[in-house]
């Protein structure tokens, strides 16, 4: 015994930090986000497909292992995040900004030789702005942070419509901002669980700045102009009755979850309802989209 | 889609989203008012109501897709001659 500390997790093999460097779970459902609208703009060759994941993959790992470096230290005082590679210890913040770039700058050439140039801008707008619009400017400054950053998350499937037809038009920007809207009552239900970890590490969530309350109250009204959003591409032809019912369906379950939080404000009893929520919130996005991929190709 | 059906689902969804969207924005203004959330005012308006313009602007354009014959009728109808 030589009596010196590891860090956390020392013996996690090199090749499995960089992958936890580009939070691999999140990204799942963003290459769902990127590869439906694919199947809705058009019948995308498989080809195209993969090049698409591979890009958006690489280019989401990029923004998220960047994110990681910007954020090591309060990453450093968060239970969630304390075990990642730097706060641990296990790699440079050096070496985790350069992997993070060189990925997003794979992914901009793959995209941009291989697909196409908007494809590949649209990609790497989402990740400017995940990297300089919310992480380093409203994540610390505002309690809207993932109001307005919840942009960065909706890229994803502009870029997957742009591979496809090379242009971005109105059925597109509803899918921008159907992600856009769903991201307040999805984070805001994470962020009412973890408020202690973001009042150690100083960052103005919605509820520790306006309070629970106000929080609980927006996401409710947020949950309905997200059900509403999501039936108006159907008003214009994009979506036939599969669609609407599976939107229907989906988001009525939504609308209860959020609307089980609002009741249990008042009570304090909202923990159980508020993860049911964030958890819900994850599946009903996935097999929203999935839905809008299976519909185009039913009709 | 039918079109009376769709004028229906259009002018539910979108009153849906204007009376949320004013309902945020005044659940805005009462959160602003905790001591907390002071300072950066017009920050924080703006991006209470920069998205809010943004759908409205949305719910334009999503009319316009769903009665082009409409905007094509206006776009040939000859201005009125005047007296």
């Amino acid at each position: 015994m030589t009596g010196a500390t590891l860090p956390p997790g020392a013996d996690r093999p090199f090749a499995a930090d960089l992958v936890t460097l580009t939070k691999p779970r999140i990204i799942s459902l963003l290459l769902v986000t990127t590869i439906a609208p694919m199947f809705v703009a058009g019948t995308p060759r498989w080809q195209t497909v993969l090049l698409v994941a591979i890009g958006g993959y690489l280019m989401a790992g990029g923004a998220n292992a960047v994110n990681m470096y910007l954020d090591s230290d309060i990453d450093d005082v968060m239970a969630r995040t304390r075990l990642r590679p730097i706060p641990s210890g296990r790699m440079s913040p050096r070496s985790v900004i350069a992997f993070g770039v060189a990925i997003a700058t794979a992914a901009t050439w793959l995209l941009a030789h291989f697909v196409n140039v908007l494809t590949a801008t649209l990609a790497l707008a989402g990740f400017y702005f995940y990297v300089f619009i919310y992480t380093r400017w409203l994540k610390r400054n505002s309690p809207q942070n993932i109001v307005i950053g919840g942009a960065a998350g909706a890229f994803p499937p502009l870029v997957g419509w742009a591979a496809v037809t090379g242009r971005i038009d109105l059925a597109s920007i509803y899918l921008f901002l159907i992600v856009f809207y769903w991201t307040p009552p999805h984070f805001w239900a994470l962020a009412l669980n973890k408020q202690r970890d973001y009042g150690n590490a100083g960052v103005p969530m919605a509820p520790l700045v306006w309070g629970e309350r106000e929080t609980i109250e927006q996401m409710l009204w947020y949950s309905i102009l997200l059900v509403a959003l999501t039936l108006l591409p159907a008003c214009f032809g994009v979506f036939g009755a599969f669609y609407v019912v599976s939107a229907t369906v989906l988001g009525a379950l939504f609308l209860r979850g959020a609307w089980r939080v609002r009741l249990e404000r008042d009570t304090g009893n909202w923990v159980r309802a508020s993860w049911w929520l964030y958890k819900y919130s994850l599946l009903y996005l996935a097999l929203l989209f999935l839905a809008m991929a299976i519909d185009r190709h039913v009709r | 889609m039918a079109s009376r059906l769709a004028d229906v689902l259009f002018w539910v969804a979108a009153l849906a989203i204007l009376v949320t969207q004013w309902l945020i924005l005044r659940s805005t203004a009462r959160g602003m008012r905790v001591g907390a959330a002071r300072g950066h005012a017009v920050r924080e308006w703006s991006f209470a109501i920069g998205p809010a313009v943004v759908l409205l602007v949305l719910l334009a354009f999503t009319h316009r897709a769903m009665h082009p014959e409409q905007v094509q009728a206006e776009m040939v109808t000859p201005a009125t001659p005047r007296a």
